[in-house]
């Protein structure tokens, strides 16, 4: 046998030896090419987190269980609100929504604490937000390729209450409607903050919506509440916390009656699912109506930045203003919220 | 005989080479169809009402996204941007004018300082800007379509150019507000013949 004979034989030899060793190898190497990849809400949290330091510095200004939402979650009863909750609210009262909880103490204080929010946004709150256009060029067209917006939203106030209306879902959330006044004597001061931020490159939409309250033991509420919400086109994460303890929300899909039709006819009002909770739609209505109410000043920045490599320019849009609402009515048709704001003078809404 | 009917078929013809297309031009008038596989576009917010005039900057644009909220921010992004590119525009060629026609003196370093003024009045904050259309589509795609007009008044622009400038220790010292501001309302008046 020919010298080269012999090494091909005893190459095939040590090869079938080996076998079992090439075959874990080939495995780990398929394990980490499918499932090592990271998972989605990672993605957004590192998109976010790297948009909000460019954030910081443009504006200058100002982070809170689990839960995973999928088709296969349960439909949970249709819900049937009260009247008042959609009728339009004098300008000094609020609604408050709590997530669904099992305890309807705790949701009764929850939803509290988002009314006087609302009551704290709506009396002045400061928008801030920058936009990010990044274009591409192609066949001497720019094309917008990647669009990152963030908004911040921060109110004070020193508020007292009273509780006018209570109802309580059958899902377990509690719905209430204040009467409140601020600057009263023995009124508590509370902060508010809310961001929110998105992202889309091509067909792929990233949003994380952060809400946070936090107050001086008021009138026997918690001192802190947080919600957190991280979406994409295939999955919905939500957390919430109740003085720094994670709520244990269920995992279902809510579905809400239809109710009276707004006031006057708002054709193109902004429509919010429903599916991850009346909170969860109520407040997405009322950030983004803020954070698209006329804003009168802008500023535009050509950054022209080399991003990743993957894009060629950058143009920056900056604007920030000061915003008192009243809130006119509340409509819900096939399962979807809008909400219709009237920008008023700050300090002047209640 | 037969020179009579030559004489009559040559009348017909002649007859009919000169009525024929007048004939033609007397057919009733149908209304033009739309050549085949073409869809008439209907654009909002856009139109003769939204091109910018003598006395207001406007830009229409449009945004498309999964969602409904973020279609308008790409939108309103997309107008701001072409309102800036807009005024940067008629800021350069009214400062180009001002400068050639009435700087005097170190003129150099002027136009130094003169240059990259647009930029910088365009990087100011623009205030004053008003939308003044806003419509929303959804496409069989399931995406949202915004279309937006926005406007702003070009004495915004005007003034803003002015704080600039008297901001400017050198600029300030030459500056003749003026002629300036002729210089500004003759460019604004160029988009009347646009």
């Amino acid at each position: 046998m020919p010298a080269c004979a012999q090494t091909a034989v005893g190459a095939v030899l040590f090869l079938l030896k080996m076998k079992k060793l090439l075959l874990s190898v080939l495995l780990v190497f398929l394990w980490f090419l499918l499932w090592g990849q990271p998972p989605d809400e990672p993605q957004v949290e590192r998109a976010y987190e790297s948009f909000q330091k460019t954030f910081r510095s443009e504006q200058q200004p100002v982070e809170p269980g689990q839960r995973f939402r999928g088709n296969m979650v349960p439909l949970q009863p249709v819900v049937s609100l009260p009247a008042w909750f959609f009728a339009p609210a004098a300008a000094s009262q609020f609604i408050g929504i709590s997530d669904a909880l099992p305890d309807s103490t705790a949701a009764r204080q929850q939803a509290i604490l988002r009314a006087l929010a609302v009551a704290a946004f709506a009396n002045g709150c400061k928008v801030q937000n920058i936009s990010d256009n990044y274009y591409n060029d192609q066949d001497g067209r720019k094309i917008l390729s990647k669009f990152n917006s963030f908004t911040s939203l921060t109110a004070s106030g020193k508020l007292n209450y009273e509780v006018l209306q209570t109802f309580m879902s059958a899902n377990g959330e509690a719905i209430v409607l204040l009467l409140v006044n601020h600057d009263d004597a023995g009124a508590t001061p509370i902060e508010s903050h809310l961001e929110l931020f998105q992202s889309e490159t091509g067909d792929h939409l990233m949003t994380r919506l952060m809400f946070d309250i936090a107050t001086d033991t008021l009138q026997q509420l918690p001192a802190q509440a947080s919600w957190l919400l991280k979406e994409n086109s295939k999955r919905s994460d939500i957390n919430s916390y109740l003085d720094n303890t994670p709520q244990v929300l269920p995992m279902a899909r809510y579905r809400y009656a239809s109710g009276l039709p707004l006031p006057e006819a708002v054709a193109d009002a902004y429509i919010f699912d429903l599916t991850n909770g009346l909170w969860c739609g109520y407040l997405s209505a009322l950030t983004v109506n803020l954070e698209q109410m006329q804003v009168f000043s802008s500023q535009v920045k050509y950054l022209d930045e080399d991003y990743n490599n993957q894009f060629q320019d950058l143009t920056r849009i900056v604007y920030h203003e000061n915003i008192a609402f009243r809130l006119h009515g509340i409509t819900i048709t096939d399962n979807h919220l809008s909400v219709v704001l009237e920008k008023t003078n700050a300090s002047a809404s209640f | 005989m037969r020179t009579n009917v030559y004489r009559s078929f040559l009348m017909m013809a002649l007859v009919a080479i000169v009525a024929m297309p007048m004939l033609q031009s007397c057919k009733s008038s149908k209304p033009a169809s739309k050549p085949d596989g073409e869809e008439l576009i209907t654009m909002y917010c856009s139109g003769p009402e939204y091109f910018s005039d003598s006395e207001y900057f406007r830009a229409s644009n449009v945004g498309e996204s999964q969602g409904q909220s973020m279609a308008k921010k790409k939108a309103m992004s997309n107008a701001r941007l072409d309102l800036a590119a807009a005024i940067e525009t008629r800021v350069k060629a009214v400062i180009d004018n001002y400068f050639s026609s009435y700087t005097t003196g170190d003129a150099i370093q002027d136009a130094e300082r003169y240059e990259g003024l647009s930029r910088e009045v365009i990087n100011q904050e623009l205030s004053g800007i008003r939308t003044i259309c806003e419509q929303f589509t959804k496409t069989k795609d399931g995406t949202y379509k915004a279309y937006v007009a926005i406007e702003l008044a070009g004495e915004e622009i005007l003034n803003g150019m002015q704080k600039r400038i008297s901001d400017d220790e050198k600029l300030k010292i030459d500056f003749q507000y003026e002629k300036f501001k002729k210089e500004f309302e003759k460019e604004m008046d160029n988009f009347k013949n646009q």
